[in-house]
């Protein structure tokens, strides 16, 4: 991890830590526990169907049992590809009235009328993961995909160079779905990033049109064809970066001369990782987001005046670095983290 | 050629009576039919006709009465009951699959499975089939191009030739026809007609319904006439005219003296 | 005088041919070498423009791929034949997939995880065919409920997250190869042999085509409809369970949304492979070309750089003209 991102997680956890302690203060200075008990939210992910929502998931409800919150819902669209399915339960949940919403959009345009309609009702939001196109928000807790995707460039680059001797070859890069906010930023932080290394040729760029099962191989796999002298791949998600370790396993490919690096983490990915077959996975921090879409949350429907977007950090784990504490708190989301105050009993 | 008194009947039912709910649809019917005749069953709709064949055929169980097929005392709980012993029907949409030839249609539900392992693995013998199928239609002057050729691609007449030479393949000793030329030209009847005598000359007893009274008279050696679910006559289309049957069938002034009761 | 039944036919036989039946003639050779010649067409396109396309490398991978959705198609070919439809083919590989993945991360061994997933897909496909044939419900709505449920049960069993298990020799079976094709290949390439023999010369197999072209004709006939219904699903479910087994092997892990959308690829291969949804046509040799032609088109348009979208459309095309060809053969047909 370099000292940037390292700073930018430790600043964002303090603030996420301070956001929740001041939540908890509002509650206690009202009186009791009862008050904020009566806060209902609803907590809107894109789907529930991933380790990372589950560690999202997981982050907020952790949050809701500490302050002693009264959630409407944790849930999701069946797929992240369900734009209007979630569209839907947001519009179920805005009927509700609730106090605040935490929502992670799965697309930037095509739930702003949901976003503007729930803020107009009154009704706090909180954004978290992707980035939605409009104003009509409180605070945007997310990862900063363009650094992202820049430190993802520079992992690729490095493993290359460890490889190769230089960071110089073709490279290729998978999208799980085009017109997603927050890979395409992720993407652009990529390819703005390669631009510090000439001698890296990038040759394909394959979208896996938000298929979860076998087209995020297929496209690996015909790209590995198609450019039998790839040095490294680049997947821009946990989907995608899954296909690709799969393809390069049905390809036999070399990965002492090809190198893998993407986003998310899973336990194959991990195993992986350690054996070297993926060379880094960016990590977020998907449990801070919803602990934090949940603290901010608390603290906007008080009426605090909550900072319009944090960034909530991310590192890259490499085979190297894997053990690390900090990088096993990220691997392990699921564990109650400690988030710099005490657990209730 | 009506039925000589020494024969037995290769069919006979005896005070069949079937209701449904508060419908009397057969009362006391006594029927029968010898081996080598056709013999016809006519009335008005409503008068009991296709509840009898389907009774004769096992489709439908009777309330009362019975039946005994070659002088053995049966009951049939099914038509694969009656099919066991020698009875076939041909329905009116005479049950082909449109889409598989001819050779799998006379063979259907009854395919002669290979010799040895393949048989054991519920292979069907289609060389078997095509032999037997090409004899069988050869047998009965029924020609088309290809035994391979589908039954869609059969015109109406040979598409009921086909039913018919299903029936005769299987039906031992008795074929029941339902309208067997309802839905034919002048032409296409008559080979049917011709068809179902020729199945009367191979000493099976064929029994069908028709409203088309010229047919009737054209083909059958007797005619069993039902009314009101009663059996009200039994006709030599020798000596007898179409009028008389009229009556008979719609309860008209009587003017014959009915064969049976 | 013997009845012939043929003059009918030998009138119309007489008369020269007439432009319908020209029409019709090349309408019927259009379809029979259709399929096989647009495969063959695009071999050649791809093998000219497309680099890599020739390559070992790239037919391996294509051979690969194309397992999973085949082994689908293969039972939907059975389903459609009695006019049918398997709707929940995709769901349940996704279960299965999902069942093999639980097994396997509980130290369960590799066999009686294989026996319990197919187990499981009989048991689905007996349950669909009974409740068609003896709740006399439609099998699309049958199907397509059946689709919600086990996709919710993959969801719940799988906490909604992928099951991980660490089974090397269950994982390294779907990349690897023998005698340099795919096992995956070879998988498929068995299913397909054992269910098209079983299909063309058993009794069983036969009476799908009886009971597709007419349910009450067959049943008539003496088929025994109940049992033939039951018989298809079941390989339907069997064949799905074991796409859930290979998908998981190939993914190494559980995926409980596996096979989502599945279940469209599937009939859109037995379509393209000249099955009716109308039932009593298809073949298993068809649906293989079917799946063989989408597999194809998609990796050559994608080696070509092409966005993978266009494949699909093109396949959605596709099936529209060999649908259209079909009844427009089926109309010169019938007029003839």
């Amino acid at each position: 991890m370099d000292e940037r991102s390292r700073r930018q997680f430790l600043q964002s956890g303090a603030s996420a830590g301070a956001a929740a302690g001041a939540a908890l203060l509002t509650g206690c200075a009202s009186g009791s526990k009862s008050s904020l008990g009566s806060v209902r939210f609803a907590f809107i992910v894109k789907t529930p169907n991933s380790d990372y929502w589950q560690a999202c998931l997981t982050g907020g409800k952790n949050a809701a049992k500490q302050f002693g919150l009264d959630a409407l819902q944790f849930t999701g669209a069946n797929s992240e590809a369900n734009i209007q399915g979630q569209i839907e339960i947001v519009e179920d949940a805005i009927a509700k009235h609730p106090a605040f919403i935490v929502l992670a959009p799965t697309a930037a345009t095509a739930l702003v009328p949901s976003i503007e309609k729930a803020h107009n009702a009154g009704i706090k939001v909180v954004i978290v993961d992707s980035a939605a196109n409009t104003n009509a928000y409180d605070t945007f807790l997310a990862t900063d995909n363009h650094a992202a995707g820049m430190l993802a460039a520079r992992t690729l680059a490095e493993a290359v160079r460890k490889k190769t001797g230089s960071p110089a070859g073709q490279i290729a890069y998978s999208t799980f779905l085009s017109g997603v906010g927050s890979l395409s930023l992720r993407d652009r932080g990529f390819l703005d990033a390669l631009k510090a290394y000439p001698a890296l040729q990038l040759v394909a760029h394959k979208d896996a049109g938000g298929d979860q099962s076998t087209k995020p191989i297929s496209i690996v796999a015909d790209t590995l064809t198609r450019f039998p002298n790839l040095v490294g791949y680049f997947a821009d998600s946990l989907i995608t970066l899954q296909g690709a370790l799969t393809a390069f396993r049905e390809n036999h490919v070399d990965s002492k001369k090809i190198s893998l690096v993407g986003f998310d983490p899973s336990p194959q990915l991990v195993r992986a990782l350690r054996s070297g077959s993926v060379d880094g996975i960016v990590l977020q921090d998907p449990y801070q987001m919803g602990y934090g879409g949940v603290a901010y949350g608390v603290l906007a429907a008080a009426g605090v005046a909550t900072p319009k977007n944090i960034d909530t950090g991310v590192v890259a784990a490499t085979p190297e670095n894997v053990d690390a504490p900090q990088i096993q708190g990220l691997l392990n989301p699921m564990s109650q983290r400690h988030m710099g105050f005490s657990q209730p009993a | 050629m009506s039925a000589a008194v020494s024969m037995q009947a290769a069919i006979e039912a005896k005070r069949i009576s079937k209701r449904y709910g508060k419908v009397v649809a057969l009362e006391d019917v006594d029927f029968e039919a010898y081996p080598g005749e056709i013999v016809a069953v006519i009335g008005d709709n409503g008068a009991g006709k296709s509840t009898l064949i389907k009774i004769l055929s096992g489709a439908v169980i009777p309330d009362s009465g019975s039946m005994a097929i070659a002088g053995q005392s049966r009951s049939f709980s099914g038509p694969r009951d009656a099919q066991r012993v020698g009875i076939e029907t041909v329905y009116q949409d005479l049950a082909l699959a449109p889409d598989l030839d001819i050779a799998a249609n006379l063979f259907l539900g009854r395919e002669p499975v290979r010799k040895g392992f393949f048989g054991a693995l519920d292979f069907f013998d289609s060389s078997a089939m095509r032999l037997q199928a090409e004899e069988h239609l050869r047998d009965f002057g029924i020609k088309v191009s290809k035994i391979e050729q589908t039954v869609d691609t059969l015109s109406g007449g040979q598409r009921q030739a086909i039913a018919v030479a299903r029936s005769v393949l299987w039906g031992k000793s008795v074929v029941i026809m339902d309208e067997p030329t309802a839905a034919l030209g002048v032409a296409q009847s008559s080979l049917v007609l011709d068809l179902m005598r020729r199945v009367r000359s191979k000493g099976i007893a064929v029994i069908f319904i028709s409203h088309n009274l010229p047919h009737v008279f054209e083909t059958a050696d007797r005619i069993v006439v039902l009314r009101h679910g009663r059996r009200v006559g039994s006709l030599d289309p020798k000596t007898s005219t179409m009028d008389q049957a009229v009556s008979l069938m719609t309860g008209a002034s009587v003017d014959t003296a009915p064969g049976g009761s | 005088m013997t009845p012939s039944i043929a003059n009918t036919g030998a009138e119309r036989g007489a008369a020269p041919a007439s432009r319908d039946d020209r029409r019709l003639a090349l309408w019927t050779a259009m379809l029979r070498v259709g399929l096989l010649g647009i495969i063959v067409v695009l071999f050649i396109v791809f093998s000219i423009t497309a680099q890599g396309f020739l390559s070992a490398q790239n037919i391996e991978n294509n051979a690969r791929q194309m397992a999973v959705v085949g082994i689908l198609a293969i039972g939907e070919t059975f389903v459609i034949i009695t006019a049918g439809i398997d709707l929940s083919v995709g769901s349940l590989l996704g279960f299965g997939g999902i069942l093999a993945a639980i097994s396997l991360s509980n130290d369960l061994p590799i066999s009686l995880t294989i026996a319990f997933v197919l187990a499981a897909g009989l048991a689905v496909g007996l349950l669909n065919g009974a409740l068609i044939r003896y709740g006399a419900l439609p099998p699309f709505i049958v199907t397509l409920g059946m689709l919600g449920i086990l996709r919710g049960l993959t969801q719940i069993l799988g906490n909604g997250q992928q099951v991980a298990f660490d089974v090397p020799r269950f994982v390294n079976f779907a990349s690897d190869s023998f005698l340099r094709v795919p096992n995956l290949f070879w998988i498929l390439l068995a299913a397909g042999i054992v269910c098209g023999i079983f299909l063309q010369f058993t009794r069983r197999g036969r009476y799908a085509y009886a009971v597709g072209s007419n349910v009450e004709s067959a049943r008539r006939a003496g088929v025994n409809v109940g049992a033939t219904l039951l018989t298809v699903y079941a390989i339907s479910g069997v064949l799905a369970a074991l796409g859930g087994l290979l998908i998981t092997a190939r993914q190494g892990q559980g995926d409980p949304n596996a096979g989502t959308g599945y279940e469209l690829d599937a009939i859109a291969a037995a379509v393209l492979g000249g099955a009716s949804l109308f039932g009593a046509r298809g073949t298993i040799a068809g649906t293989f070309l079917g799946v063989l032609l989408v597999q194809i088109m998609t990796n050559g348009l994608n080696l070509l750089n092409f966005d993978p979208q266009v494949a699909r459309m093109l396949e959605g095309a596709l099936i529209i003209a060999f649908v259209f060809a079909d009844q427009h053969r089926k109309r010169l047909a019938a007029a003839a």
